[in-house]
């Protein structure tokens, strides 16, 4: 490894950066334009900002408070570097060490560099400016001291990155297998939801609500027992006023106790969790800082750069082992004996999902539907966004429960038609970009010889029952919070399919008009073209409009309520039903001339789904 | 009868590149075609034309007397066509049995002929006990076999197969060969690209040779034997011209060390 190697190295990062945008449209190049030249005030700004923040604030406060504000940094950044690496899992192909490993430098060489090439991310152009100009700021109000507080902080940026490094090299030697690879990336993506859920969690729990929102109801109860008291005649004006002053007196000290009870105890847990863990001595250490004592931020700088390069270390041996061809994580990839007992050809034998029949539906639609069901269903990319609307449904379970909250009778469907909205943002994806999923499974559809209609209807129904399980969970929590009158809820059936009927409708043109290429395996776009996504959002929001049809039948049921007092009658089921009627002639009338136009439009949209990415 | 294949100054351009310039194929119903060329000459753009996969600039063409600009015709066309396109077209998430079933279904093959077509095939092809796996975790020459497992399965009139004989072992290639040669034996069609002159040499009735996005040869294969081998006439088109000088062009190459 030498000078040469480096240059030829960033050269190649840089091109690699130039040809990505260069090769995206005009507006690409705009949108990245403006955003290089505001990246750099903004950093200037932050550093300015947290200087400040430094320098003025922060030397009154209190230890502890030193503690927390660099806990917090110190969280943001690993929740912005977390997501840094989700995203950089789901891409198809970094800068993997394989594409270099045959050239004539050193494996450690090229270990270094890539390592350092992870470095150029966004979370860090943000952080340590920040941190940065704290430690300055507090430095020059407080005392030089403090400036050894940047050591702990250089070395805690050292150790996560490091720690990050090694662990991504792990999973990338678990993923050589391409099926493993997406399971991997599906759970440790649900590792994150989880540990994203949890400050939602701490807020339903909310374990401070006991000390500090009692106040105002006990100050309140005083006043009216001294009200009545008053009012009685019992006492004169001037008693009553001074106990009044008396009683929020008492109150508010009681209160204050209580307050700082709850504070000595965050304090503690705040110290003793930073101490458990060994990211927690970088604020540590800098809070021993404003205290005058630079032995704690000593001790964890010298601890976290040991963290950061025993990782780097045991990341190299990993590295040199998997090249070397000893690497075992895992089982490697058991052939399946060859069983010669190939399936009888009884027809008596089980019928294969993708052999099934669908009544009244022509051979193209159902072999369409059960395949596109069938690759949703195994895809860990689209069964990991089916997982997502467990995160709705905690938000939305909490909600509902969290008071009691009163809802009229007429009002309750409409919390069934937000619950549908989320099923179908979520589905939306899988409709409104439905040819871009398997990007060369759409030449199968090209090649053959189906009417395109049926390919649409096809594509359309497999997606129904995915809506339907993604809005039970919500639809049976919303019906046991705010159970809905019998009539309704049938309406509610009827207006599901109106709502996919619609929803169809719309995600089609989409599909057809604005195909986004996806990169393999993945549901991130491959490039952003302007338009499309233009496109895409344009049609999303308009969808939107759409579906407020479906509000129609209690809408009117509500107005009737109001107007002309006609009250209890099942008047939405009804017009539910002739609406989800109407709605579904409309769709098959669409389907004839989306079908069409998905032909004339068919070989432009494979140019585009599966353009060569990278 | 008509032609299997008949185009009249058929072009497509990429930007202001022409990749195909102007060609008119002929291709007789059971004649086994080789459409040759150098790398990026225009054979797969030509083939994704004659398939439905991409759009021509320029120029008409008929398949099995099918035109293939007009819609309900191309679709007829395409009942009768069995295709390895260049990229080919597998669904990542279905096993090998589930992709041909659903092949199968899309040509309306009755269910149990596909279930005996598809034991038969995946037998032939040795891929029998690597039906239960993905595509997506199939080899290169495994995900060959299976395109070309697709392209039969319906038993079409006419072959489109982009290099069928690219990534895979010497004994399917064998098989391969043999079952094509029974194929146009019957009186189907095949047209097929390949950079292995021996095999189009010892398959093929006809030939084609494309440069540069222009036809620059055509006709029956005893014909162009006549008057010098195949290997021949196509490096004297394709206009290598290096005679076996090729290593006298890098000097430097010789020689041990630097
Ligand atoms: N989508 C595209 N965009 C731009 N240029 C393309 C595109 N597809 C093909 N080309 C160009 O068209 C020319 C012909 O490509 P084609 O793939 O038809 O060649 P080929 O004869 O099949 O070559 P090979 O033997 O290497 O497979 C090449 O120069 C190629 O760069
Ligand atoms: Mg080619």
């Amino acid at each position: 490894m030498n000078i040469e190697h480096l240059r030829a190295f960033i050269w190649l990062r840089w091109r690699l950066f130039v040809n990505q945008l260069t090769r995206g449209r005009t507006a690409n190049l705009i949108v990245f334009g403006i955003l290089g030249v505001l990246a750099i005030p903004s950093i200037v700004s932050l550093f300015i900002g947290a200087f400040v923040i430094g320098y003025v604030a922060m030397p009154e406060s209190d230890p502890t408070v030193h503690l927390l504000v660099w806990d917090g940094l110190a969280l943001g950044f690993l929740f912005m570097w977390s997501i840094g690496i989700l995203q950089e899992l789901q891409r198809s192909e970094g800068m993997s060490l394989s594409k270099f490993l045959h050239l004539p430098v050193s494996v450690a060489g090229v270990f270094v560099l890539n390592y350092f090439s992870t470095l150029l991310s966004l979370s860090l152009v943000i952080f340590v400016p920040t941190m940065t100009g704290l430690v300055v700021g507090m430095t020059l109000s407080m005392d030089s001291m403090y400036l050894v507080a940047l050591f702990p902080i250089l070395a805690f940026f050292f150790a996560v990155t490091a720690l990050t490094y090694h662990f991504q090299g792990w999973l990338a030697s678990m993923m050589v297998n391409p099926r493993r690879r997406r399971t991997v990336i599906v759970m440790i993506t649900l590792v994150f939801v989880f540990f994203a859920q949890a400050p939602s969690l701490i807020h339903v729990i909310q374990p401070w609500r006991g000390a500090l929102e009692d106040l105002g109801e006990k100050l309140a109860k005083d006043q009216k027992d001294l009200d009545a008291e008053f009012g009685a005649g019992k006492v004169t004006a001037i008693q009553h006023t001074e106990k009044v002053q008396e009683s929020i007196r008492k109150r508010t000290s009681e209160s204050n106790g209580q307050g700082k009870k709850l504070w000595s105890q965050v304090e503690e847990v705040a110290w003793v969790a930073n101490l458990a863990v060994p990211i927690g001595w970088m604020p540590l250490g800098a809070a021993w800082c404003a205290e005058g004592n630079p032995l704690p931020a000593i001790l964890a700088t010298l601890v976290l750069t040991g963290i950061g390069a025993a990782s780097l270390w045991r990341s190299y041996r990993t590295t040199l082992r998997m090249y070397l061809g000893e690497f075992t994580a895992g089982d490697s990839v058991s052939n399946p004996p060859p069983t010669k007992s190939v399936a009888p050809l009884d027809p008596a034998d089980k019928v294969t999902l993708i052999e099934k029949q669908i009544p009244g539906l022509s051979e193209y639609a159902t072999v369409v539907a059960l395949v596109t069901f069938r690759s949703i269903i195994r895809a860990p990319e689209t069964k990991m966004l089916l997982l997502s609307p467990i995160i709705m449904l905690g938000i939305f379970g909490t909600m509902m429960f969290r008071g009691p909250m009163y809802m009229p009778d007429m009002v309750r469907p409409l919390v069934f038609v937000g619950v549908m909205a989320i099923a179908l943002l979520t589905a939306w994806q899988l409709v409104a970009n439905q040819f871009s999923l398997d990007r060369a499974a759409f030449r199968a559809y090209v090649l053959c010889p189906a009417p395109r209609r049926e390919i649409l209807l096809g594509k359309n129904l497999a997606v129904a029952p995915i809506v339907a399980v993604l809005a039970l969970p919500m639809v049976a929590l919303a019906q046991i919070a705010f159970p809905m009158r019998i009539d309704h809820l049938a309406a509610f059936l009827f207006q599901f399919v109106s709502m996919l009927a619609i929803f169809a409708m719309v995600a089609n043109v989409c599909s057809i008009l604005a195909p986004i290429p996806m990169a393999q395996g993945t549901l991130k776009p491959a490039s952003t073209h302007f338009l499309p996504t233009v496109i895409q959002l344009g049609l999303f929001m308009l969808h939107a409009g759409f579906q407020s049809v479906v509000l129609l039948p209690i809408g009117i049921e509500i107005l009737l309520a109001h107007f002309a007092s006609i009250e209890g009658w099942p008047i939405a089921l009804p017009l539910s039903i002739v609406e989800c009627g109407v709605l579904v002639l409309i769709y098959r009338w669409t389907l004839g001339w989306q079908g069409d136009w998905l032909m004339t439009r068919e070989q432009r949209i494979l140019e585009e789904v599966t353009a060569k990415t990278q | 009868m008509t032609l299997a294949i008949e185009t009249s100054q058929l072009s497509r351009s990429f930007g202001d590149f022409r990749a195909v310039d102007g060609i008119d194929l002929r291709v007789e119903r059971g004649t086994f075609y080789g459409f040759l060329g150098p790398n990026g000459a225009g054979k797969s753009t030509t083939i994704k034309m004659l398939t439905g996969l991409l759009a021509p600039s320029n120029g008409e063409m008929r398949v099995l007397g099918y035109n293939m600009a007009d819609r309900v015709e191309s679709i007829e066309a395409k009942k009768r066509l069995g295709v390895i396109p260049e990229d080919l077209a597998l669904f990542d998430n279905l096993t090998a049995r589930e992709y041909l079933t659903f092949v199968g279904r899309m040509y309306l093959v009755p269910r149990e002929t596909i279930r005996t077509r598809i034991d038969e095939l995946l037998a032939i092809l040795g891929l029998e006990a690597e039906e239960k796996k993905l595509a997506m975790e199939y080899s290169h020459g495994m995900k060959k076999k299976l395109a070309l497992a697709a392209a039969l399965l319906s038993n079409p009139d006419l072959l489109f197969l982009d290099e069928p004989f690219e990534g895979v072992d010497a004994v399917t290639s064998r098989v391969i060969r043999d079952l094509l040669a029974g194929f146009v034996a019957r009186g189907s069609t095949v047209f097929l690209t390949s950079h292995v002159l021996e095999i189009v040499e010892r398959l093929c009735t006809h030939v084609g040779i494309i440069v540069k996005g222009k036809l620059v040869e055509q006709s029956s294969l005893e014909e162009l034997r006549q008057s010098s081998s195949l290997e021949t006439r196509f490096l004297e088109m394709a206009g290598a011209g290096l005679d076996g000088e090729a290593s006298h062009k890098l000097p430097w190459l010789e020689g041990v060390g630097r």
